[in-house]
């Protein structure tokens, strides 16, 4: 008979374990936060060295519009950067609820060792079988408690940030595309206006030094006098040379800036438009599994009372 | 000279230093009607195209039409991105306003992930006790091998976890 006990306690808890739902990953969803936040913060860096850097390139009279205009800026996207950090807290949140739904086990093995402890302290002698039992099952009970309130949680929440989620996802991809990226545009450009600006008169100097270059050469074919002029230009073109080779090398880094800013600007709407399918991803995983703790109590119950037949039977 | 004529201005068919005068004149006029940021970025890129073409042997002229082409294009564009922050400015409120949704959507969560740990521990303490009694019962009922008894013992804890459920699933 001890062995039909044990055996039945075993088959119990089989059956008591058995299905367990369980709460949606939300590492996607905090993934994709997290990568919100970055791009938030690099994409608003990104546009404040711009500025900062066409503002120390053109001409003195033009530069504190610059350093004016990139304080403005910052104030004004330190509060973008401090949304992200907030959707970074919401996503943490759902993970703390999502942790508290799945410690209901721990809780049981916890409680269920200070209540055993509890017992040989007081001499009170429990079952060891029925008590091992007894402990599975509050803990598969306690689980799907806990996962069935967490997913309830859950659901409403999300249901209530979704379209806070949604503006705020809208805002900042409009943002992006309608003021990030033209403003950056518009910042490299005057860049280049400044650094061709400085360097034009060498530019024009070297456009007429080639010109009357090309004359000389013609004119030396037939007059050997004009060869030590020809001789001269051509000095003097190598000194325009790297004069006009700074040129495109501030050019050439100004463009090579431009391109990985843009980038990161790119970035910043591909992550809102990531984050807030993310989220909506997570609901609607969220919604899916809810049902499943609250029938399948009822299914174990049912199916304790046919085990119990055959038990019995055995 | 108007906006349209923007993109097809044939930069070769300036052979003095008088005729880059009057072309960088005209574009300057059409400052007075860069009303709009679309306007203000083709002005812009036309003057910069002005600085980058002109040329003649009047190096010092030359020199100061670019630099007041460079400038009215910076100018132009400054006005723009002055425009753009204003305007990101401008919608911080609509934007806060979503942060402040949500913010207090995750204060909730926190707050119902702190009821939820509570709550968990409670009915650990309660299922455990509650299911210890029951089987403890329902191995007796086994060992008298009486169906009546393991029935009525299996029922009473059902009824028990079913309570408890209850009980926990209430709306707070």
């Amino acid at each position: 008979m001890q062995k039909l006990r044990t055996l039945f306690c075993t088959v119990l808890v089989g059956v008591a374990l058995s299905g367990c739902g369980t709460l949606p990953d939300a590492r996607p969803f905090a993934d994709a936060t997290g990568a919100l936040a970055a791009s938030v913060r690099s994409s608003g860096q990104a546009l404040t060295d711009s500025i900062i850097e066409t503002g120390a390139a053109v001409p003195e009279e033009e530069q504190s519009a610059y350093t004016q205009l990139a304080a403005k800026f910052q104030k004004t996207w330190a509060v973008r950067v401090q949304a992200a950090q907030g959707a970074v807290d919401y996503a943490n949140a759902i993970a703390d609820l999502m942790k508290a739904g799945k410690q209901g086990g721990e809780t049981v093995k916890t409680v269920g060792d200070s209540l055993s402890g509890l017992a040989s302290a007081v001499n009170i002698p429990l079952a060891g079988a029925a008590f091992d039992a007894a402990e599975d099952l509050a803990r598969f009970i306690v689980d799907r408690i806990a996962i069935v309130r967490a997913s309830q949680s859950l659901e409403d929440a999300l249901a209530k940030a979704q379209p806070a989620v949604d503006r705020m996802a809208e805002h900042l991809a409009s943002e992006s595309e309608q003021r990030l990226k033209p403003t950056l545009d518009s910042a490299y450009k005057n860049l280049r206006s400044s650094i061709n600006n400085r360097y034009g008169p060498d530019a024009g100097f070297a456009q007429q030094v080639e010109a009357r270059r090309d004359q000389l050469r013609t004119e030396a074919m037939k007059d050997n006098a004009k060869v030590a002029q020809l001789q001269e230009f051509d000095r003097l073109r190598a000194t325009l040379a790297v004069s006009l080779n700074e040129r495109d090398q501030a050019l050439d880094k100004a463009a090579a800036a431009y391109r990985t800013r843009l980038q990161l600007i790119n970035a910043l709407t591909a992550a809102t438009r990531s984050w807030a399918a993310a989220h909506r991803d997570l609901a609607s995983a969220v919604r899916e599994k809810r049902n499943v703790n609250a029938t399948e109590l009822q299914d174990t119950v049912l199916e304790l009372k046919d085990l119990i037949k055959k038990v019995r039977a055995l | 000279m108007n906006f349209d004529d923007l993109a097809s201005i044939d930069w070769t068919a300036c052979e003095n230093t008088a005729q880059w005068a009057r072309l960088l004149n005209d574009l300057l006029a059409l400052g007075a009607q860069a009303d709009s940021t679309d306007r203000r970025d083709r002005l812009a890129d036309g003057l910069d195209a002005f600085a980058n073409k002109s040329n003649s042997v009047d190096m010092d002229i030359i020199k100061k039409l670019d630099a007041a082409a460079g400038k009215a294009a910076r100018a132009l564009r400054l006005q723009n991105m002055e425009d753009n922050v204003s305007q990101l400015a401008a919608d911080t409120p609509a934007f806060q306003a979503a942060v402040k949704d949500v913010n207090a959507v995750s204060a909730g969560l926190k707050k119902e992930a702190s009821l939820l740990r509570a709550e968990t521990f409670s009915a650990a303490v309660q299922t455990l006790t509650g299911t210890i009694t029951s089987l403890n019962a329902l191995g007796q009922a086994v060992n008298a091998a009486d169906d009546a008894k393991i029935v009525a013992a299996a029922a009473q804890a059902v009824q028990s976890v079913q309570k408890l459920r209850a009980l926990l699933e209430k709306p707070a």
